[in-house]
């Protein structure tokens, strides 16, 4: 330990050395998250998004320690970039040649694992980033397509894709990167740091540097992690062919090489010319040996290489918010009907319009996350719509399917449960949706109450409002603003749900919505009407 | 003769090292190439009431099939772009031919689009844009009495 601390540093010993020991403390850190999100992921087809999904909403501090895996792998690849910029433009790689291969092992772990890492929650971009680059090796003549089969473990993705990418993400390249940097670390202070000796000594002049830069990292950090977690997508839907996917920022630049190479040139972007520049790179000390030469040459090339994938990155960057502006709608080729809201009074929607909107309900796969009738639940996250003709308002519908997240969830960044995506919709084709959506019933779960809610009943209303008060709903409903805020907001209710769904509500809790933690198992049944009563005069 | 016995020996303990990675790096890549050597069944889906597709349009039309992949078995979805010109139907992968993303219908441009890395092709599946180079995927439609099956052979990856 002596020996450490009192370990002698050149002169030039300042700042800029802080940057190895807070790169180790951020991986360190990323370790700590890392092992905790595995004590709850699932790396399976069918769990994966759950269990991340309840790793984000249920789990005390789920949500932050997420997010700081997630910040933590860019606060890792950015000081692991600085690092070696800067060994790179002071030429420390000169005579340390084991230092600098494997420095350079250890980062490009850091990027696999910082791909992996993203492709694990089973989300829209986590499948499509998976599937676009696995196949970026297949683009290599010749083995590319084995090697896209052993990355997915089968000739397309399987049911233990995920446990693969899994396993090299959290034992693969975690022990890769480890063992890498302790020989790193082993190398640097067998040889000592570059420069000229004098009597500098590792405490008292770079330790506190190193307390002090690790202090502000943390908490900037944490502090990121915690007021801005990162916000679920979409589960993931194979067949969906107008999702965007985009890959983490460092990897714009990397994305927008494939974009620029067409055809058969492919090769020469995706695989050719990174591996150039990185072979080049490892190569250095082995090239670039005289003492006193091509500094000029050296420091112009680099320059050039971070301009240039500064430029890619944002090239990359601006195509992609142009795909999704422009990305088509999966409508395919049925032209929106004439825009019509009669039905919604009258009763039923003609028969021509609820067509249509079957046929955008399944162009839209609407089913991949809702669970209906023909096909089955396939995610246990959204809400079932098997029995939504009896629960939804059209015209609600209408809206929210228009702008499902100000709609439902005020504020997507503090409450990111909001996943259901924006389609764009225009209102023609809203409209047709909530026509096909209001013709499905499901008596079993939301059974007719046989009330005409339709003739108004002054004295049940009253009653009603009197109930509301008496049973004490306001402790956990808010109406214009008063009352608490642990269930629904209630002050305008009426224009979501239906009369009779919310009759089997309060007739019976526990049975509609399993697990809620409403109570009033046995309200009489006029209690109940009255109820219904007066929530439906709030619109 | 203490140089030479150092040398011999450093030969034995060389070869048996070599011998131990080999034998037990047999089972190791064993076990790691069954990944690559896996194979799907060709699959065969009627496409019963392809007659009533509009003339000249469109449609994605998915199947589900039960999958066994090693101890699973699950549903999986294929589907393809079905178009029907008088008695000719035309089934088309919606796997982009670049990087294996879905490409989507533009009923503006009259072609594909795909929204990765903008790639497009004609309604025939030509390329006619961007990095892919292979046109898309034309599944086989089988002819057997009067009803039209779509084949799904053992390479095709979707």
């Amino acid at each position: 330990m002596n020996r450490l601390l009192d370990a002698p540093l050149p002169r030039q010993a300042g700042w800029g050395h802080v940057l190895g020991s807070a790169l180790l403390w951020a991986f360190l850190l990323q370790l700590v998250t890392g092992v905790l999100l595995s004590m709850y992921y699932s790396p399976t087809e069918e769990r994966a998004y759950a269990s991340v999904a309840y790793i984000q909403d249920r789990m005390t501090a789920g949500a932050t320690i997420r997010a700081m895996h997630h910040y933590g792998a860019t606060a890792v690849i950015i000081l692991a970039a600085l690092h070696l910029a800067r060994v790179f433009f002071l030429r420390a790689y000169l005579d340390r040649r084991s230092a600098w291969v494997l420095g350079w092992i250890a980062f490009l772990a850091i990027l696999g694992l910082g791909f992996t890492g993203y492709t694990l929650p089973r989300d829209m971009n986590a499948y499509f980033s998976l599937q676009v680059g696995a196949n970026v090796a297949g683009l290599i003549p010749g083995i590319g397509d084995s090697i896209v089969q052993f990355l997915y473990g089968g000739p397309t993705m399987e049911e233990w894709t995920l446990q693969r990418i899994f396993t090299l993400h959290a034992v693969v390249l975690p022990c890769v990167v480890l063992l890498a940097s302790i020989a790193h670390v082993l190398r640097v202070s067998q040889k000592g740091l570059v420069g000229e000796p004098s009597e500098k000594r590792f405490h008292p002049d770079l330790l506190p540097k190193i307390a002090a830069a690790v202090f502000v990292l943390t908490l900037a950090w944490v502090g990121l992690a915690a007021s801005r977690p990162i916000p679920m997508e979409p589960p993931a839907d194979p067949t969906n062919a107008t999702y965007v996917p985009h890959p983490e920022w460092y990897f714009f630049g990397f994305q927008q090489l494939l974009r620029m190479f067409e055809g058969t040139g492919e090769f020469v972007g995706a695989i050719l010319i990174p591996f150039a520049v990185i072979a080049a790179l490892v190569a250095l000390p082995w090239y670039d040996r005289r003492p006193e030469s091509r500094g000029r040459v050296r420091a112009a090339c680099g320059v050039a290489l971070l301009l240039g994938y500064s430029a890619l990155t944002v090239a990359g960057y601006r195509a992609y918010l142009h795909d999704v502006a422009n990305a088509p709608k999966p409508m395919v080729d049925v032209a929106p009907p004439r825009l019509d809201y009669a039905w919604m009074e009258a009763g039923e929607p003609d028969t021509e319009l609820v067509d249509l909107g079957q046929h955008y309900y399944q162009a839209l796969n609407c089913a991949v996350c809702h669970e209906t009738p023909e096909v089955g639940r396939a995610m246990n996250v959204p809400a079932e719509l098997a029995s939504a003709g009896d629960r939804l308002r059209p015209r609600w519908t209408v809206e929210y399917l228009r702008r499902p997240w100000p709609i439902r969830f005020e504020d997507r960044q503090k409450r990111p449960h909001g996943r259901m995506p924006d389609f764009r919709l225009t209102e023609e084709e809203a409209v047709a949706l909530a026509a096909y959506l209001t013709t499905l019933h499901d008596p079993a779960r939301v059974p007719v109450a046989g009330i005409d809610w339709k003739t108004p009943d002054r004295r049940k209303t009253a009653e009603g409002a009197d109930l509301y008060r008496r049973l004490l709903c306001f402790q956990c409903h808010k109406i214009n603003g008063e009352g608490e805020e642990m269930g629904p907001d209630l002050s305008k209710i009426a224009r979501r749900l239906k009369p009779d769904y919310m009759h089997a509500i309060i007739g019976a809790p526990q049975k509609i919505l399993p697990g809620t933690k409403m109570k009033y198992d046995d309200l009489p049944p006029e209690h109940v009407e009255a109820l219904v009563r007066y929530l439906q005069t709030l619109k | 003769m203490t140089e030479e016995r150092r040398k011999v020996l450093g030969w034995i303990s060389g070869c048996l090292g070599g011998c131990a990675l080999l034998t037990a790096g047999a089972p190791v890549l064993g076990f790691l190439s069954n990944a690559v050597r896996r194979k799907r069944r060709t699959r065969a889906f009627d496409l019963g009431d392809a007659a009533a597709l509009p003339d000249g349009q469109f449609r994605l039309v998915t199947f589900t099939y039960e999958d066994e992949t090693g101890y699973t078995r699950r549903p999986r979805i294929l589907s393809a772009y079905l178009r029907r010109d008088g008695d000719r139907v035309l089934a088309l992968s919606p796997i982009c031919t670049h990087l294996r993303c879905n490409v989507a219908w533009d009923g503006a441009s009259k072609g594909f689009m795909c929204p990765c890395h903008g790639g497009m092709f004609d309604a025939e599946g030509r390329v006619t844009k961007g990095p892919p180079v292979e046109p898309l995927f034309r599944f086989p439609i089988e002819l057997k009495d009067g009803s039209m099956t779509l084949i799904v052979p053992e390479s095709y990856k979707g």
